[in-house]
Order: C-alpha cells, then sequence, then structure tokens
C-alpha cells in the first residue's frame, strides 16, 4: 500500500507542481450507500485545439486515493490512475466541461467475517476482519463547472471491474461529489 | 425459522422496522403477583417465562408438542457443526443477544459470522448469472457459528424454567369469562391462572385450534385475515465437494424482491459459510409459491428427489453424484406451526396492533407476528413482543 501512495507522490514531483495543479476533494459513495473520501490531482499530458477555437482538447492523467467504510461490514482503500480526454473552454471558466476517462486501481477491500458478542454484556470483542486485494480496471465520467479561476465543483461516477484478486468477476460502482481546487501559481 | 428468523438472509433490511424505542426494558414496574400461564414454547413464551422468572413470578409454560422450541429446532448429525432447522439468521445487531437475556452478570462469549456471501448467482433464463455485487447491500446479518438459536435458549434461558414447561399439552380451550383464566388440553388436564399469554403461530389461531371463551373479539379476527404464513421448507443437503456459490437465487431481481416470499422464493446457501468446517453443507430455503411444489410431495425422498433435479440441470447431474446425506425440515407439515411466519398483506401496524391488543387485560399476545417494532418474522422480534406482553402483565 505504502508502496503506491509513495508512487504517486513520486509521479507529483517528477511532472512538477511549480504551475497551477488541481487538487479534487471529494465525498464519495461506494455503491453509493458507503460513505467515503477521495482526493486526486491531475497532470497535463497534451493539449490542443485551433487557434481561437473557444474549445480546446486536453489529454491528462490524474492519480487518486480514496477510502470508504461501510460501518462494520466492509472498508476499502485504493489508489488509482486515469488517462482522461476532457473538452474545455479556455476563455469562459464558468462553462460546463465533462470527461471521459479509463484507469486501473488498486483496492484492497476487508470484510468483517466473524466476532464474539458477550451475551450479559452484549460487547463484542475479537472482530475477525479479512482482507483482500484486487486489481480494477476503471472507466470514469465526469462533468463539473468552475466557480471562480482557483475552485469549482464536479461529479463523477466510476465502473470498475475486479480482474485479478476477486474469485468471480465482480462490479463496483462508485459516485463522486466534489470540489476541484487550483494550487500553486 | 420458527418464528423467527428462519430467514430472510437476503436484504432484510428492507423489512418494516424502527430502531430508536428501547424494546428490552432492564426494569418492569410490578404490580401483579398471581400466576400467568403460556401457551407455546417458542422464542417468546420461552422469553416470557425467563422474565417471570427473574422477578418470581409464579408460571407454567403449556406446548402443545413433545419438544420446546417452537420453530427453533436444530440438527447434529448432519454436519460437524449444528444445523438451524429453523430459525438461523440474527436479522440485527449482535448485542440483541444480551437484550434479550438481560442478565449482565452472564458473561460468555458467543462466536458469530458476519453473514457477508461473497460469490451470488442467480439461475435465471436457464443460465447461470453472476451477482457478486450484492454483497454491497447486506447489512447487519449474523449466524452463530459454531451453535444455534436453538442452543441459545437451550443455554441461557431452558435451565432456569424447565420444570415450569408442560410437554405434549395441546390448548383447546381458554376460558376467560371470569376473574380467573381456565384452561384444558387435549390430555383433559385442567390449568388455572390469573393472566394468559398465548404466543402459539398464528395460523394456530386462524384455524380455530383453540376455543376461546369468550370468542375472540372481532377487531382480533378480522386483523388475524390480514396475517399469512406461507408454506416453507429447508433442505439441507452435504455433499462430497463444493460445486455451488455462497447463495444462489433461482430467479431473477423480482423474486429476491417479491413481498410474498419476503424476498426469497427459492434460495440455496452455503450453510456452512464462515464456520471453518470441512464439511460441504449447501442448503435449500424455500417459501411462498415456489415451496407449494415441494411442500405438496409426500416423502422426503421425492422432495430430495425434485430439488436435486433443480440442482442437476444447473450443474450438469454432478449434485446428484456428490450427494453425501440429507435433512429436510417441512414447517408447513410440522403439527401446531403449520407454516413459515408471518406476512401482512395489509394494514401492518393496524394488524400487528390489533392482534397484540390485550383482551380484559388478562388475555395477552406475543410472538413473531405481534412484534410492534416492526420487527416481524424475526426471533428478536418474538422476544421483544414478550418484552411488551410480559411489561403490560407485570404492570396490571
Amino acid at each position: 500500500m505504502k508502496k503506491y501512495i509513495l508512487l504517486i507522490g513520486m509521479v507529483g514531483m517528477w511532472l512538477g507542481m511549480s504551475a497551477q495543479t488541481p487538487i479534487s476533494v471529494s465525498y464519495l459513495g461506494h455503491f453509493i450507500l458507503h460513505p467515503g473520501i477521495k482526493v486526486g490531482t491531475e497532470f497535463e499530458l497534451k493539449e490542443w485545439g485551433e487557434s481561437g477555437a473557444n474549445k480546446v482538447s486536453r489529454l491528462f492523467v490524474s492519480p487518486q486515493l480514496g477510502y470508504y467504510s461501510a460501518g462494520g461490514i466492509q472498508r476499502g482503500v485504493f489508489v488509482n490512475a486515469d488517462v482522461g480526454f476532457r473538452r474545455i473552454n479556455p476563455d469562459n471558466i464558468r462553462a460546463f466541461y465533462s470527461d471521459l476517462s479509463v484507469g486501473i486501481a488498486y483496492l484492497y477491500q476487508a470484510r468483517q467475517i466473524s466476532l464474539n458478542v458477550n451475551v450479559g454484556t452484549g460487547e463484542v470483542s475479537d472482530e475477525n476482519w479479512e482482507g483482500t486485494s484486487y486489481l480494477m480496471p476503471t472507466v470514469s465520467y465526469a462533468f463539473g463547472r468552475g466557480w471562480s479561476e482557483r475552485i469549482g465543483w464536479f461529479a463523477k461516477g466510476t465502473f470498475g471491474g475486479k480482474v485479478l484478486g476477486a474469485k468471480e468477476s465482480e462490479i463496483v460502482v462508485m459516485m463522486e461529489l466534489g470540489l476541484r481546487i487550483m494550487v500553486g501559481e | 425459522m420458527a418464528s423467527l428468523g428462519l430467514g430472510i438472509p437476503f436484504l432484510s433490511w428492507l423489512l418494516p422496522g424502527c430502531g430508536e424505542v428501547n424494546y428490552y426494558p432492564k426494569t418492569f414496574d410490578v404490580n401483579f403477583s398471581g400466576k400467568v400461564l403460556i401457551i407455546g414454547s417458542g422464542a417468546a413464551g420461552l422469553t416470557a417465562g425467563h422474565l417471570l422468572n427473574q422477578y418470581g413470578i409464579d408460571f407454567e409454560i403449556i406446548e402443545a408438542k413433545e419438544v420446546w422450541g417452537g420453530r427453533l429446532r436444530k440438527d447434529t448429525d448432519l454436519a460437524e457443526f449444528p444445523i438451524d432447522l429453523g430459525a438461523e439468521w440474527i436479522h440485527t445487531n449482535p448485542d440483541i443477544l444480551s437484550k434479550m437475556l438481560n442478565e449482565p452478570n452472564t458473561n460468555v462469549d458467543i462466536e458469530l459470522v458476519h453473514y457477508l456471501p461473497e460469490t451470488i448467482k442467480l439461475w435465471k433464463n436457464e443460465k447461470l448469472v453472476t451477482r457478486n455485487f450484492f454483497l454491497n447491500f447486506y447489512y447487519g446479518e449474523y449466524k452463530f457459528k459454531r451453535t444455534t438459536w436453538y442452543d441459545f435458549f437451550a443455554d441461557y434461558v431452558v435451565p432456569k424454567i424447565s420444570d415450569k414447561i408442560r410437554l405434549n399439552s395441546p390448548v383447546t380451550e381458554i376460558d376467560y369469562s371470569g376473574d380467573k383464566v381456565f384452561v384444558r388440553d387435549l390430555n383433559g388436564n385442567a390449568y388455572e391462572g390469573d393472566k394468559i399469554l398465548v404466543t402459539v403461530p398464528v395460523t394456530m389461531l386462524q384455524n380455530n385450534s383453540i376455543a376461546f371463551s369468550p370468542a375472540l373479539p372481532a377487531s382480533k379476527t378480522e386483523a388475524l385475515g390480514n396475517v399469512r404464513m406461507p408454506p416453507i421448507l429447508k433442505v439441507f443437503m452435504k455433499f462430497s465437494e463444493r460445486f455451488y456459490p455462497d447463495l444462489l437465487q433461482i430467479g431473477g431481481l423480482g423474486s429476491l424482491l417479491a413481498e410474498e416470499t419476503g424476498g426469497l422464493g427459492n434460495l440455496f446457501y452455503d450453510a456452512a459459510l464462515f464456520k471453518e468446517s470441512p464439511d460441504n453443507v449447501l442448503s435449500l430455503f424455500s417459501i411462498g409459491s415456489p415451496a407449494e411444489p415441494l411442500t405438496a410431495l409426500e416423502t422426503e425422498e421425492e422432495v430430495i428427489a425434485a430439488v436435486l433435479a433443480q440442482l442437476d440441470e444447473i450443474y450438469d447431474g454432478r449434485p446428484s453424484e456428490l450427494l453425501v446425506d440429507y435433512r429436510i425440515q417441512d414447517w408447513t407439515k410440522e403439527p401446531y406451526i403449520e407454516g413459515s411466519y408471518s406476512h401482512y398483506d395489509q394494514a401492518y401496524t393496524a394488524s400487528v396492533e390489533a392482534i397484540a391488543e390485550p383482551i380484559d387485560n388478562k388475555v395477552f399476545f406475543a410472538g413473531e407476528a405481534v412484534a410492534l417494532s416492526g420487527n416481524t418474522a424475526t426471533v428478536h422480534g418474538a422476544s421483544e413482543a414478550a418484552y411488551a406482553a410480559v411489561g403490560l402483565i407485570l404492570k396490571s
């Protein structure tokens, strides 16, 4: 787990933080119902468009880190990296934008398997959690809008499929609603 | 099952319920000092006896069958772990066990498994489809790991009240026309008490197995008309290999959400899931209209053949080859039970309240069907109903 976090940090440093860099912080809903949080950033890989056009195309990479918890039932933490395509209007920061991205995620999911309950007091002890690691390709669609040059909101939906680690294939659905904040000069 | 808890392992959080009211008071106001007759020794009857015993109130539990437990029953021969033939799941938080028992000084830990099936399949249109993501919609379902619901009562409740339980005594008459309550059973035995708590399954009230004098009020009989106990069958099959997923539902999502079945229908489940057992035990939980063809069969041989035929169709004949042994529990054919657990077709709250309503401050009702908390069809719902009835009796 630590190595993935380190990897994201190194990628961030490599791509440079001197320019304005967007940071996203969002409420995460694993299968909508299980609350969590997700943070991420984004780096431009390429931007193109005709001179004077009010729409330009942008290719970006976005590393993210997320966590969710379904009470005493299951918890998950994941890191993922998306490569996305976005069309934006560089002259109007308040214009809606949308993007489509594909990525790969490492998901560590823990489920409560057993526990002891005291029949006198009701106290729970010796909780036994079982953790499993998964590799998961993802497809995401997001849209949002800027409030200013510094901050905006976005909503994002992600579909993933556990391909490694799972006993059988299993889809994962995550929804996000968050803020996109520009940091740096 | 029995009462309760029989099942409803799937999506039970969709069932009605409310959680803020304390349905398990630790103490009661006691103004009563007479004798209480309890009819039925299922979860509600046993809980009521347990509470009355805690307060030193005289009582007698009159049970129709040769064993106590109602829809609580276990098998210890099929597998190396005990199997709940009746109520099986704990449909709420684990601390419910301590609330039901109300004995803070009983310092014993019970190991539970958190029922979270990982591999989930549907047999739909003659195809096996995977729906493992259903795991993410399971909430608050537990099972005993090395014991059973039956054992819970056998270990912590029955030992203290066993001398008050009269077995093989089917009640046929309840006369509450006078100051006292008089009861007569099928053997001609007579019982006398100051109050009576009726905890029999609603089927016994609906088919007039017990003659009340005076007759039950019209409001109660009308409410009884709103509740059904659909047919139910549980089949436990021990196989030499595990070829099945954690859950296998026959039918699509619609059958999972069907009101008639409480969200079940024909559900196969790994009865050994998380029990760390070397035995492979697959169980069929069949309730409602899907259970009717099975419960209509005459012999257990016919039932297991029909169940295996369905599994063989899905798994290319392997189940019949791998079957080692089996147990069948048909609660529909069970005398003095005759069904699964309560399903209300209409006027849920009003009907529950009407059935639970005491008569003349002498006749009280409890059981899974009258859990005012909304937790009908569960063991803890039956227990809650017993708490409510005992509270009224002691206060009167």
